[in-house]
């Protein structure tokens, strides 16, 4: 029952992105301009599930059970890298654009839900195998992390449109409802020989909002994002600059912050009362005892924010008619703890767990529908994917398709599963 | 639209009839991780309450082995528990105080009582009375004595009746009968021939036997005026007077309100019998004395105790308590705690004779008091009390007298060797000590018949030996123990010390699990009375043994065994356990361990003969640890109640002594390997 559900929800919950926060969002968008209409309303629906070295075969073992054996785990841990990374979108929403004469105006509103999980492979060597195996090894978790995100969107732009030219903006006010943010900042197991002793070491951060209700309506934050876009045209060229989602939520103080930093020496319970041994493990236990604290705290978090350029290109090739070129990249810091600079602007490129994806995408236009194609490298799979859609129009025009069509083509080994769908009115 | 519709319930349907539960995978994990690890000394060793470990300059550990010895018992001959002062008192010893009824007939009135009286004879004229025969004949008046009593039987009494004639003329032939009024009895009969002119005449008669009555009837049988001596002045005031007096009685039964009075009093000392001890004082430790009374006299008892020589803080003990009418027989106890109090036990202060000795001094003194109302008593009524004593002395001074206390045949048990099997351990030298410490203020004097040690698994008995201070053989040895004294005749006693000391070596070559002891100890065995002895009885005479073992030894395969009961509550089944052992002592061991179910039935073998070598010892100091690691597989713990563990030590050498200092110590790690299924 529970699997049905959640394909229904798949198959029928509506999301959109915003038309420029991937490559082919570019076409889509593209194509749906293309049309003359007044106002036009979408409906939009999307999951994204993809990871850079878990693969479906992996995911169905924790969502369907079955053993583990040794066999698989050496088989999984060898196409584990360094890091490994599990990104989950799942998005729908409502767009309303309005033509005017010197522009488009556009309401949207979208339910966001936003998992995005960082795994360090010593980690996961450990779990699988625990620490038999790395005697007089350091096995290191730093960096892994765990952002769940679940927010609503309203937004409100406009994009002007000059002679040639275009630019696009939009702020949107953001409510939160939940969020989950846990960093290992640094931790490392170190096993001696027959397990003499451990080392342990872990500063672990985390914040959890207030979990007493996961009512949908339910809001503990609230925060604004903007966009910006600016689009130059030539002759039979355009460029684009784009800068999407830009935004942060703070969470109210309902929120709870514990803080775990520790580092000690572990050589299990110290016998130095042999009259008593209770007072040894009383002893052992005051020892050991994990310092965790705990506050509630107010704290922000940035929302996944798309940056990238495309270069769009028309031509008479075949059915093709255009050709765009792009590089897409995404921003997302971790925590708020430094102020806006470059550096920071870095951290945000790489603590989004993200590889800048450049992609070639292109529009094949049939008689009754027209094929959406994108060919791109990098993502949070950071391989190569091929997203194909498909627009039908009809008295509505609907798109459907997956970013990952050539991962959906394979028996096994998915590492990318996605699909889209909008259904889009004119009126 | 009809055709979406179908296309979307068939993915439905096809997604619906692939359906696969959702569930947790499972999956091993190999962990492994510290249990435990300690550093044990010999401090953590010789866990034994009863040794304590000292050091010498060079930190070389002996053991010493200190254990009480002998518990004298001589407090019980100080002990005071008696009975004392059985006294009854009747009523017959009851006072009832002299009662006097009086009465006056004037001048005046008898002349109104005579025709033409007043009228002849005015009152402040002056005239001549002439002889008037009879002038009073049988006039009875009413003598109400209700005030007294109702009524009462006397077993003796005395009645006067007294006649004062303050007339201006003689009075002659008078007769006076006192009648009770109820049975007419005749109480008395007075004839007074002639009184004259303002003088009185007194008569007397016994009224015992007799039953007196509150309405006495006084009956004037005659009296006669005699003719005045010329003119006389008339004074109607003048008058006859009468005083009829009660007087000496002794009651028989009485309906009557008794005065308050004193019963009895008892001033009485009491000698105890203290079996040849001559105390003068003692100090109370814990003390009760309990007056038992009992009164068949219907009236409220009441009774003061004195002891004027027991004091507390300079204080006598004085108590005075209400004793009711008895109900049914029954005692009125009386408790008193005489905790903390000085008993002088020289007798009365200022006695006859001089202080004595054993012997206390007590007053008591027995009431009845008032209550205004009219009680009846009877001769037969009785006020009966004794006293009961129940002392425990906290210190008795005094000839404390010549007591031979018997100790034995008593044995101390040895536990310390009781894990060893066989084998041979040497030591360089033992010491044994016998301490006698003597907190008596008399001498005495202690002989041991026996003082050996004992292995009962073998039947081996060695006898203590020879005194080394004296040169005797201790068994049969008269010790002379000399007195304590006292700082000023007060607290703290100043003990005296023997000892007597040995070589043990033997005592403990054949591996004793108990000493045995018997003898004798005589107090005052020189039989000189001094008055000065003391003894306070928290503190009589110590006795320990105590044996120093310094740790330089020999040991020859001495197999220690152990049980241990184990009770595995988490459910963790270890795959491997991994004990690394760092060796600082210069003892090698070969060790080996089984575990056994709850029948202690043999399970497994889980160590065998392993071998941890001695440390490295150079110049008869250990200059490294040895390192060895035993790695256990297969260890199933889960059914084990008991793991037994032999191990065997030896010294490098058995031919010389190795020795053991504070800082040697044996570290033990213990790590494990468990494979955790998670998931499920």
């Amino acid at each position: 029952m529970k699997k049905n559900i959640i394909i229904l929800f798949i198959l029928f919950t509506i999301k959109s992105l915003y038309p420029q926060s991937s490559p082919n969002d570019e076409l889509i968008s593209m194509a749906n301009k293309s049309s003359n209409f007044s106002s036009q309303i979408s409906f939009d629906s999307e999951i994204n599930i993809e990871s850079n070295t878990l693969d479906n075969n992996i995911l169905n073992k924790f969502l369907f059970g079955g053993t583990i054996n040794q066999e698989l785990k050496n088989i999984w841990l060898s196409q584990f890298r360094k890091n490994n990374i599990v990104n989950l979108e799942l998005n729908n929403g409502i767009n309303f654009t309005k033509n005017l004469s010197s522009g488009d105006l556009l309401f949207s509103i979208y339910d966001k839900n936003h998992i995005n999980l960082n795994i360090n492979k010593d980690l996961l060597k450990l779990i699988l195998n625990g620490n038999y195996e790395y005697q007089e090894e350091l096995l290191s978790f730093n960096s892994s992390n765990l952002r769940v995100t679940r927010f609503q969107q309203y937004k409100i732009g406009y994009n002007l449109r000059f002679k040639k030219n275009q630019i696009s903006l939009a702020i949107s006010y953001l409510q939160g409802n939940h969020n989950i943010n846990i960093v290992v900042n640094e931790g490392s197991l170190f096993t001696y020989t027959n397990g003499e002793s451990l080392d342990l070491n872990y500063n672990i951060n985390s914040f959890i909002t207030d979990t007493s209700s996961y009512n949908f309506l339910n809001s503990n934050g609230n925060g604004l994002a903007i966009d910006f876009s600016s689009t130059i045209n030539f002759n039979r060229s355009k460029i684009n600059f784009y800068v999407d989602n830009l935004g942060y939520i703070k969470w109210n103080r309902k929120s709870i912050n514990n803080s775990i930093d520790s580092t000690f020496n572990f050589n299990g319970i110290t016998i130095n009362n042999f009259n008593n041994l209770y007072d040894s493990i009383l002893d052992y236990n005051d020892s050991y005892s994990i310092n965790i604290t705990d506050q509630n705290i107010k704290y922000k978090t940035y929302i996944t924010a798309d940056i990238g350029i495309n270069f769009q290109q028309k031509v008479t090739l075949y059915n093709i008619k255009k050709i765009m070129f792009g590089i897409n990249s995404k921003w997302q810091p971790l925590l708020d703890n430094k102020k806006l600079s470059f550096k920071k602007i870095r951290q945000g490129i790489i603590e989004s767990n993200y590889k800048p994806k450049i992609y070639i995408s292109t529009e094949i236009p049939y008689k009754n529908f027209s094929l959406l194609c994108n060919l791109n490298n990098g993502g949070y799979t950071k391989k190569t994917n091929l997203d194909l859609g498909i627009e039908i129009n009809r008295k509505f025009t609907y798109i459907i398709g997956s970013k990952s069509i050539n991962q959906i083509l394979k028996t096994n080994a998915k590492q990318y599963f996605s699909l889209y769908l909008s259904i889009i009115k004119d009126i | 639209m009809s055709n979406k519709i179908f296309f979307l319930l068939l993915i439905v349907i096809i997604v619906s009839s692939c359906k696969k539960e959702l569930e947790l995978p499972t999956w091993d994990v190999d962990l492994i991780f510290p249990i435990a690890n300690t550093k044990i000394d010999i401090y953590n060793i010789v866990n034994d309450s009863s040794i304590t470990l000292e050091e010498d300059n060079n930190s070389l550990v002996s053991l010493v082995f200190e254990q009480d010895l002998i518990s004298l018992d001589i407090d019980s001959f100080i002990n005071i528990n008696e009975i004392v002062g059985e006294t009854s008192t009747k009523l017959d010893s009851l006072k009832f105080s002299r009662i006097v009824i009086r009465d006056t007939t004037t001048l005046g009135n008898l002349l109104n009582d005579l025709p033409f009286g007043t009228t002849l004879f005015p009152n402040g004229s002056s005239t001549t009375i002439p002889y008037l025969q009879s002038i009073i004949s049988n006039d009875t008046v009413i003598i109400d004595a209700s005030d007294y009593f109702e009524t009462m039987t006397l077993t003796s009494g005395d009645l006067s009746l007294t006649i004062r004639n303050d007339f201006p003329t003689d009075l002659s032939n008078i007769s006076f009968t006192l009648v009770n009024s109820i049975n007419q009895n005749i109480l008395g009969t007075f004839t007074y021939p002639l009184i004259p002119s303002n003088t009185l005449q007194t008569q007397t008669v016994s009224i015992a036997g007799q039953t007196i009555d509150k309405d006495i009837l006084a009956i004037l049988n005659n009296v006669d005026v005699n003719e005045s001596n010329g003119n006389v002045t008339i004074d109607y005031q003048d008058a006859i007077k009468t005083k009829l007096v009660l007087e000496n009685i002794k009651i028989f039964e009485a309906t009557a309100y008794f005065p308050d009075q004193e019963i009895s009093q008892k001033l009485q000392e009491h000698v105890f019998d203290l079996k040849g001890a001559q105390i003068h004082e003692i100090g109370i430790k814990e003390g009760s004395v309990s007056i038992y009374a009992i009164s068949t006299i219907q009236d409220t008892g009441r009774i003061v105790f004195n002891i004027p020589s027991l004091k507390k803080n300079g204080i006598e003990f004085t108590t005075e308590n209400i004793v009711p009418p008895t109900t049914n027989g029954q005692f009125s106890q009386f408790d008193f705690n005489f905790d903390e109090y000085i008993l002088d036990l020289t007798g009365e202060e200022n006695r006859i004779g001089g202080d004595t000795i054993n012997t206390i001094y007590t007053e008591f003194f027995s009431y009845i008091d008032s209550t205004g109302e009219l009680v009846t008593l009877n001769q037969s009524d009785s006020f009966y009390y004794y006293t009961e004593f129940n002392i425990i002395p906290e210190y008795a001074k005094g000839y404390l007298g010549r007591d031979t206390i018997e100790f034995g045949l008593e044995s101390i048990e040895l536990n310390q060797f009781n894990n060893i099997l066989s084998g041979d351990i040497d030591f360089e030298s033992v010491e044994l000590n016998v301490f006698i410490e003597n907190f008596v203020g008399a001498n005495g004097q202690l002989t041991f018949f026996d003082l050996n040690s004992e292995n009962t698994e073998d039947g081996t008995i060695v006898d203590i030996g020879i005194d080394e201070n004296i040169g005797n053989n201790i068994i049969n040895n008269n010790y002379l123990i000399d007195a304590a004294t006292l700082s000023n005749n007060s607290l703290p006693i100043i003990s005296s010390l023997n000892n007597i000391k040995t070589d043990a070596n033997l005592l403990l070559d054949i591996l004793p699990n108990q000493i045995n002891y018997s003898g004798e100890f005589i107090l005052n065995n020189q039989n000189i009375i001094d008055f000065n002895q003391f003894i306070y009885l928290d503190n009589i005479v110590n006795s320990n043994i105590n044996i120093k073992l310094p740790l330089s030894i020999i040991a020859n395969r001495i197999i220690l065994k152990d049980t241990i009961e184990i009770n595995n509550t988490n459910n963790l089944e270890f795959n491997k356990l991994y004990l690394k052992i760092l060796n600082g002592f210069p003892l090698s061991a070969v060790s080996n361990l089984v575990s056994l179910d709850e029948n202690k039935i043999l399970i497994d073998s889980i160590i065998n003969d392993y071998i941890v070598p001695s440390a490295i010892i150079v110049d008869n100091l250990v200059s490294q640890k040895s390192e060895t690691t035993l790695e256990i597989s297969n260890l199933q713990i889960s059914d084990v109640s008991y793991l037994v563990f032999t191990t065997e030590l030896s010294t490098s050498n058995i031919n010389d002594f190795v020795d053991i200092y504070s800082d040697y110590n044996l570290e033990v790690i213990l790590s494990g390997e468990i494979i955790q299924t998670l998931g499920q």
